[in-house]
């Protein structure tokens, strides 16, 4: 293996572990929510984001990752502010699907959804971004982050 | 080619239509364009009709007046107010405005053992109304808005509607004897509408009040509920856009309406041989009975506004932003509006209205047709509909020659407006309006109304004279 072989090896190998490196720090473009479960990282595959209605607008952002689920329940959403968990009827929840373990869904007892900024994105999207961590009885949720885009036609 | 073409027109028949963008459309035979008013109108004595297509349109109310330059909205896409519509500055105290465009065909009818009578056709309307609305709140609206007062006055809407809906209809119509001489005959009709909504869109305020101070665009103290719903995307085509961009973002809702009739035709005998046609005519029908369940975009429902201010100043229709982000982004999140109830169907009725007709022929070629059009819709804040008004139109009409008819329709309606128009029956083709006196002679015209369209008529094959010798 002569000198130049060894230098577009190395060179491609270079490429390979940065863009490998480049993914691991950057979370990609469609990253839509992250939390740390009982100190073991999370994220979702895929998300979405509903609204439903009267007295008030409720908001609710589904996150799920290959077998388990966050939901995050605003009751009366306005947009930028702090939610408290338990307070005037927002929720949040953790559930676990597994084909040995069974199901299990975790109710919050106590925590906050904090929205950073909500912005119209486009013609018919409006971007929600956010943060939140929350406590069950058996599951501590910290480190949330979410990104999510809420469709209105 | 000409004589192809010649041939037609002989052949061919005078065509009507329905109300209300075929106003004063009223002619002497039957045909698949007719069976929308009158199902019983099925009945015919050729072996088939065909309504290759008709197109109507009709604008009006008390709240506009159309300056004739309107028509270049037919070449340019738009229209502006105060340069070729204004306010309708008037006495009475409820504005109310109406648009209705109807595309019709292609459709046929035929008879089976001359008893039996059908008819399949297709068509495609639009339309729009807006009611109750008062005068004082109208002059707020639009461009220039007339100047109130420098005090803080006071303003009220009380069971606003405005409710607008695209949809296609299939008509599947049948029309039977109920009662069957040479001299008398009474039929009966029933007509299935197959719906397909396409696009709805509607809002309707029951209670609401706000003040305005020097007109500086800021409603203070606003009160009340509005009932808001509309079918996605309903942006792309509703309020100021071409209804008919409605079919690029089609919900594809299906819904079920009837029409039913019946017709009386007389026909006494004064000579040896029996006469085709009538000496008299009477028709009533009710149309459009049903209504159409739109799934509705997820920001459609109920919302309250509590001693809010809201800056209307700027408030702009922006045809590229969806209703359901304007609504979240700029009312709900602003808190100007509160939810207090979701909706997932939008339920919009169609124009249900009797109908009724009465032809007489009072000399071979001149006949009088009067039509009564009664609405049996109320515009409500609480319910979404559309509906026609109520009018009395009187059509003389003369056949000028075996395929050229005239006819002059009268018409006079609820909101205590005369029309004079015209229509001309040119074989196949019939070209009309409704008002087309005051489209001439006026250039403050508060109704809009023009028709056109074309059919044909199959007939019989005559018989033979050594068939009559046998009888």
């Amino acid at each position: 293996m002569n000198m130049k072989r060894i230098a577009v090896f190395l060179l491609f190998g270079l490429l390979v572990v940065a863009g490998a490196c480049k993914k691991e720090k950057t979370p990609s473009a469609d990253l839509q929510m992250s939390a740390t479960i009982n100190s073991y990282p999370w994220r979702s595959y895929a998300s979405s984001v509903t609204i439903d209605k009267g007295p008030g607008l409720h908001l609710t952002i589904l996150a799920d990752s290959t077998n388990s689920r966050i939901k995050l329940r605003i009751d009366n959403y306005r947009g930028v502010g702090t939610y408290v968990i338990s307070d005037s009827g927002n929720t949040a929840s953790y559930s676990s699907f597994g084909s040995v373990a069974g199901n299990h869904s975790y109710d919050a007892s106590s925590g906050k959804i904090i929205i950073s900024s909500n912005v119209q994105s486009s013609n018919s999207q409006t971007s929600i971004k956010g943060s939140f961590e929350f406590l069950t009885s058996s599951v501590s949720v910290t480190n949330g982050l979410f990104d999510v885009k809420l469709n209105l036609d | 080619m000409r004589v192809i073409l010649l041939s037609l027109i002989c052949i061919c028949i005078y065509t009507n239509g329905r109300a209300q963008a075929f106003l004063g459309l009223y002619g002497a035979e039957n045909s698949v364009t007719q069976v929308r008013e009158n199902p019983a109108f099925a009945w015919h004595e050729d072996r088939m009709q065909l309504n290759f297509f008709g197109v109507g349109a009709e604008v009006g109310g008390n709240s506009l007046l159309f300056k004739r330059n309107i028509f270049n909205f037919l070449t340019t896409g738009t229209a502006t107010m105060d340069k070729n519509y204004f306010r309708n500055h008037n006495d009475q105290p409820d504005k109310m405005f109406f648009a209705n465009l109807e595309l019709m065909g292609p459709g046929v009818s035929f008879r089976i053992q001359k008893r039996f009578f059908f008819t399949a056709s297709v068509g495609t309307r639009y339309l729009l109304n807006s009611d109750n609305l008062s005068d004082k709140v109208f002059n707020l609206m639009g461009v220039n808005p007339r100047l109130d007062s420098n005090i803080l006055d006071s303003f009220t809407v009380h069971n606003y509607s405005i409710t607008g809906q695209v949809f296609q209809e299939l008509n599947l119509s049948y029309a039977g004897f109920f009662h069957e001489t040479e001299e008398y005959k009474l039929l009966g009709g029933a007509t299935v509408k197959i719906l397909n909504g396409v696009g709805a869109a509607g809002m309707g305020i029951p209670d609401a009040s706000f003040k305005i101070y020097k007109n500086d665009g800021v409603a203070y103290a606003a009160n009340g509920t509005a009932n808001l719903a509309f079918t996605p995307n309903a942006n792309k085509w509703a309020i100021s856009n071409n209804p008919f961009r409605a079919m690029g973002v089609a919900t594809n809702n299906l819904g079920v309406g009837l029409d039913i009739g019946a017709v009386y035709y007389m026909n006494p005998n004064e000579g040896f041989q029996v006469k085709k046609g009538y000496v008299t005519r009477f028709a009533a029908s009710i149309t459009d009975i049903g209504s159409i369940n739109y799934t509705a975009s997820s920001t459609s429902g109920s919302y309250q506004v509590k001693d809010t201010v809201i800056v209307y100043r700027n408030i702009m229709n922006n045809n590229d932003v969806t209703y359901g982000n304007r609504i979240f982004n700029d009312y709900i999140i602003d808190s100007v509006a509160r939810p207090t109830a979701s909706k997932r169907k939008m339920k919009v009725g169609l124009p249900t209205a009797l109908h009724l007709n009465a032809d007489f022929k009072i000399q071979p070629r001149f006949f009088v047709n009067g039509n009564v059009l009664v609405n049996l819709r109320a515009p409500s804040a609480e319910k979404y509909s559309n509906h026609y008004i109520s009018t009395v139109t009187i059509t003389p009409r003369y056949l000028l020659t075996r395929v050229i008819t005239v006819a002059l329709p009268f018409s006079f309606n609820a909101q205590k407006q005369g029309f004079l128009g015209a229509v001309i029956y040119a074989g196949p083709i019939y070209v009309g309006s409704g008002s087309l006196f005051q489209l001439a002679t006026s250039n403050s015209i508060n109704n809009l109304s023009l028709y056109l369209g074309a059919n044909l008529r199959i007939k019989a094959k005559k018989q033979k004279e050594k068939d009559m010798m046998m009888m």
